[in-house]
């Protein structure tokens, strides 16, 4: 393969397998979706009756819950990933107090924090932004989640909301175990996980921290880490255009249309579909 | 009376169970396509419409299209697993208000919850 990358008619059957896929993928996790709606319905039903049944039952509906409350997570998570990348995420924006919101997902992180030894503490100036407060919510609790998993007792997580330059900038630093340049630059793509040296959070599919990128930059924000280096703590931010007080609402949501299904061999799907889910890039052939 | 339709058999037995318990002085009617929610609609009064968006014959969008008319007081609710985007316009044009069928069915309990609160209003 030469350096220029692969001749067109290879790059446009990469391309066209790439969309194929995801086209796939975001049909299963629909699918999965349904059979999910009925086990959910159940299991709330159980749970009103969980007093009627014995320990070991109820033992047994506890996990049974747990399980199928992580499942769905992960197939809503494989969801969004792939409206994310096909630009179909349904963001319901309006104008929203980011200093509520912020001390709101860590008021409900608090209680794990204090049980991991892990002091938290925030600034966050009165901040206006126009913004689904549902994914902003998602993006700043992945956020403090990753930086709880990746800080050992004793050590604390910072949560600030800054304005700067027409933006507002959320930022929630750690002392925890820091990243390599390395890990830094691959977070945010599809399927990245941290090396296992780093101790970081790997739970999941990889796919949270891509999410987080989808969802910020719709909102025309950009998001970023950086770390001094491994054991050296770490700091993932994002920013959010501030809203603009002349602004007469919300700006309207344009429906975008979705992508056609491109055409391909079923063999050659099943083959892509096992392996890990990353666009293809010209110079990896 | 609280109509669900949904094609699938297990969401519309799971839902009328949960839906009559958690409304117990609710009637919960259940039709496994839209033309058979079509009929409920045109043959009684039905006060909260929710339906799924992807069935085969007329869609939840259409079918909700047509209760504008037959059932024009109505709360509608699109209930779906595809909330792209393009489908939530389609539901704000037929007055529905757009329900995820991801993480929680207490979503729609919450939904429809805050509709009869308005309704009854």
């Amino acid at each position: 393969m030469s350096a220029a990358g692969p001749p067109p008619d290879e790059a446009a059957r990469r391309r066209d397998l790439d969309e194929l896929r995801h086209a796939f993928v975001h049909a299963a996790a629909h699918e999965l979706r349904t059979p999910l709606a009925p086990m959910r319905a159940e299991m709330h039903l159980l749970r009103g009756r969980l007093a009627e049944l014995d320990p070991d039952a109820q033992e047994s509906v506890r996990v049974l819950d747990a399980c199928l409350t992580r499942l769905s997570a992960l197939v809503e998570l494989l969801l969004d990933a792939t409206m994310v990348k096909a630009g179909t995420l349904d963001l319901r924006k309006r104008e929203m107090d980011l200093q509520l919101l912020a001390r709101t997902c860590l008021d409900d992180l608090a209680p794990e924090a204090q049980a991991r030894g892990i002091r938290t503490s925030l600034h966050a100036p009165a901040a206006r932004v126009v913004a689904d407060p549902q994914r902003i919510s998602q993006v700043i609790d992945g956020l403090l989640r990753n930086a709880l998993h990746a800080t050992p007792p004793g050590g604390h997580v910072r949560l600030r909301v800054d304005e700067e330059e027409g933006t507002f900038r959320v930022a929630v630093g750690d002392s925890g175990v820091g990243l390599s340049p390395r890990e830094a630059e691959s977070l945010f793509q599809p399927m990245a996980r941290p090396s296992e040296a780093s101790g970081r959070a790997a739970a999941g599919p990889g796919l949270s921290l891509y999410l987080a990128k989808g969802v910020v930059e719709m909102h025309g924000g950009r998001i970023g880490c950086w770390s001094e280096g491994p054991g050296k703590g770490a700091t993932f931010w994002f920013t959010l255009p501030k809203a603009a007080t002349s602004a007469g609402g919300p700006p309207a949501e344009e429906p975008t249309p979705q992508p056609s299904r491109p055409a391909a061999a079923a063999d050659e799907l099943r083959a892509l579909l096992f392996g890990a889910w990353r666009r293809p890039t010209p110079s990896s052939a | 009376v609280l109509l669900l339709v949904d094609d699938d058999e297990m969401i519309l037995s799971s839902m009328q169970r949960l839906l009559r318990r958690t409304f117990p002085g609710m009637d919960v009617v259940v039709a496994p396509h839209g033309e058979a929610g079509l009929e409920h609609v045109r043959n009684g009064a039905v006060d909260l419409i929710v339906s799924d968006y992807r069935m085969p014959g007329i869609n939840g969008v259409e079918l909700l299209r047509a209760c504008q008319d037959l059932a024009p007081s109505a709360v509608r609710i699109l209930w779906t697993a595809y909330e792209t985007p393009e489908v939530a316009a389609q539901a704000r044009s037929v007055g529905a208000t757009l329900v995820s069928k991801g993480l929680d069915p207490l979503d729609l309990v919450h939904a429809i919850r805050h509709a009869w609160q308005v309704v009854e209003a």
